[in-house]
């Protein structure tokens, strides 16, 4: 019965309850959409990577690592020799590596000199393995793997050669425009840096550096492997244009950005980062992915905590509208707390009409901004995708969202008391006669 | 303690200023169940006092009231409350329905703060309006829609739901002319057959409805002494 009064008086005062329920609609979209963003983002974040137990590069920070290995942002202030790559491969505890050259880019796109293993091994997300849309991975050492954003955004297909050029901006003086690379694969989209970088062999990226005279990173610390291959090398350079677009060689680079490292037992993940970073034969670091991206993830909760804290202000000012809405309703409302006075209801139960009004109105807010919110996400997920990389997936319901209606509800029954407890003293004071 | 009255005062007194003189004192007063009593009085004479304490939205500075033999000035307020609902039916100088509020809903909720189950209440309802000359389809019609004589009998109807043993009226006809006021009292009579009634009006006009009449002046001996 009460809740049928108040929806009844809430009726009878449609206009200014309308405004306040679009107001709470406002505020607690907001709120949602924070948290679920939120959500999804770090969801996107932490599965960047998966399965990869170490990532050893260069001395460096661990986050500018973490950053340039797995993000593709920023870049490698040194790298790593082959034979140190080779030192780590040879690790008994190592079960698997990735090589990552990094340094070029294509339109925009990074471009990453790896091998096959990096398609074998990287995983993302649970463990889910990378998988082509297209083709398969590196044929010869010319070949060239895309990421689904790279692929549908340039419009390339399997077969298309692509140029890659020298530094990390759109438009590049260096190009290696005789030295194109085949597209072999195209990835499928992972909502991860994957689908944003083109990956090209070492072979391949080595062979254009050494053409076109930039050695960059690629300049060798110890020459001891290529010494031992001088010859090949030689053979290799003058055919290099016949072979690498035909096979796949196995020539190791001179040196690297970054190798992830898969071990046998993840238990010997700690000792053997210890290991790489005591390494006397160049200064290495190595990072385990999760504890630098819960680091990276702790800089970033700060922007997150100021959105939440915005939102939160507004619904502040929708629930201070709310109360405002109340309280000026309660003179027009004398006679009828008088008649429910007289009526049987006591001050309490006056008290409780005016708390479900202001709790009906929430809940209606907080429904409506639900399937708002709901509608929008589901109808800009594609956009999402493909203009922020945000995979948004999955429900509203969550539990960080139910925290955020049941906050938003409990919150409204606080404020509630204002009006009420004016309700509760006139209702006090009300007699039997008409007012 | 079906002997005893609907309800009794005794020894009552009310002041709104503690310090101040009473604006109400009876020593001993009381209205036998089924009982119409006209009561009458000028303004100031402390008839909207003793209606709010024999509603119990007033209670006394000393002195008892009792509803049905048992305490109810002494209750606590909740139970005061709970108790109004159930033994007392109100109706108001201006019926006072909730006007955003549906025929039904007005009358369901008095059955409601009664403790009833509103839910089964509309057969009583039904043939309340009936008792009434109310038209069945007028149920969940909005109160402020209906014409004056009707929401003069949804006012009764809400009042006499919970078949309550004391009816309290005030002053119900002040804005009706003489046919409409003579058509509300054949009504209001016919209908609180089994309630005792307090009528309380300034009209002497109103007095031949009932066997029994009194004025403020005899009841209230604060009013005697401000008199004198």
């Amino acid at each position: 019965m009460i809740l049928s009064l108040a929806t009844a008086s809430l009726k009878n005062r449609r206009g200014s309850v309308l405004l306040t329920v679009f107001s709470i609609v406002i505020s607690v979209s907001l709120l949602l959409s924070v948290e679920y963003i939120r959500g999804q983002v770090k969801e996107s974040f932490t599965r960047t990577v998966s399965g990869v137990d170490l990532i050893v590069g260069g001395r460096t920070g661990q986050l500018n690592l973490l950053l340039y290995s797995v993000f593709r942002i920023g870049n490698p202030t040194t790298g790593i020799a082959w034979q140190s790559v080779e030192h780590l491969q040879n690790n008994p505890s190592v079960a698997w590596m990735i090589p990552i050259a990094l340094g070029d880019a294509h339109k925009g796109f990074r471009v990453v000199g790896t091998d096959n293993r990096y398609f074998d091994h990287f995983k993302y997300g649970s463990k889910q393995s990378l998988t082509f849309a297209h083709g398969g991975a590196f044929s010869h050492d010319k070949s060239a793997v895309i990421g689904a954003d790279v692929a549908r955004e340039l419009g390339y297909s399997i077969g298309d050669d692509i140029v890659v050029a020298h530094g990390l901006g759109d438009v590049s003086f260096k190009k290696h425009d005789s030295h194109p690379f085949t597209i072999s694969g195209i990835l499928a989209a992972t909502g991860t840096p994957v689908d944003q970088a083109v990956y090209v062999t070492l072979q391949g990226l080595e062979s254009v550096h050494e053409e076109s005279g930039q050695q960059a990173l690629r300049k060798p610390i110890s020459r001891k492997h290529s010494i031992q291959h001088d010859s090949d090398h030689a053979e290799h350079d003058d055919h290099h244009t016949d072979t690498d677009t035909h096979t796949l060689s196995d020539v190791p680079p001179d040196k690297i950005s970054a190798v992830m490292l898969g071990l046998n037992n993840r238990v010997a993940a700690l000792q053997l980062q210890h290991q790489v970073n005591q390494y006397k034969q160049e200064p290495l670091m190595a990072i385990l992915p999760g504890v630098a991206l819960a680091q990276l993830w702790e800089l970033m909760g700060n922007v997150e905590k100021l959105l939440l804290g915005i939102s939160a202000l507004i619904l502040l000012s929708s629930l201070v509208g709310l109360t405002t809405m109340l309280l000026a309703s309660m003179r027009e409302r004398r006679q009828e707390i008088a008649v429910l006075r007289a009526i049987g209801a006591g001050p309490g139960t006056v008290l409780w009409l005016i708390q479900a009004e202001a709790l009906l109105i929430s809940s209606a807010g907080c429904v409506i901004a639900f399937i708002a919110v709901s509608a929008t996400l589901y109808l800009s997920a594609d956009w999402l995708s493909s203009t922020y990389g945000l995979f948004v997936s999955g429900t509203l319901f969550t539990p960080a969202t139910a925290i955020v209606v049941v906050s938003v509800i409990l919150a409204t029954w606080l404020v509630s008391f204002i009006p009420a407890l004016a309700a509760y003293r006139r209702a006090l004071h009300s007699g039997l006669q008409h007012p | 303690m079906s002997d005893s009255p609907a309800v009794r005062l005794s020894e009552v007194t009310f002041a709104y200023d503690q310090s101040g003189p009473p604006v109400l004192a009876i020593p001993d007063w009381s209205i036998p169940r089924g009982e119409h009593i006209f009561l009458s009085g000028d303004s100031g004479s402390g008839k909207s006092t003793l209606l709010n304490l024999l509603g119990g939205t007033l209670t006394p500075s000393s002195g008892n009231i009792t509803l049905l033999g048992e305490a109810f000035s002494s209750l606590p307020a909740r139970k005061r409350d709970a108790a109004r609902a159930t033994h007392i039916g109100v109706v108001f100088q201006q019926f006072n329905l909730i006007s955003y509020l549906s025929v039904k809903q007005n009358i369901a909720a008095a059955a409601y703060f009664a403790g009833r189950n509103y839910r089964h209440i509309d057969g009583d309802i039904i043939e309340l309006l009936d008792n009434l000359h109310l038209p069945a389809n007028t149920l969940n019609v909005r109160a402020d829609s209906l014409s004056v004589g009707q929401q003069q009998r949804v006012s009764i109807a809400r009042a006499l739901i919970n078949k309550p043993e004391l009816l309290l009226v005030d002053e119900p006809t002040s804005a009706l002319d003489t046919r409409a006021r003579d058509a509300f009292m054949e009504v209001l009579t016919s209908v609180a057959t089994n309630s005792a009634m307090l009528f309380v009006s300034h009209d002497p006009g109103l007095a031949d409805n009932f066997k029994k009449t009194l004025t403020m002046r005899s009841l209230n001996e604060a009013d005697k002494e401000r008199q004198s």
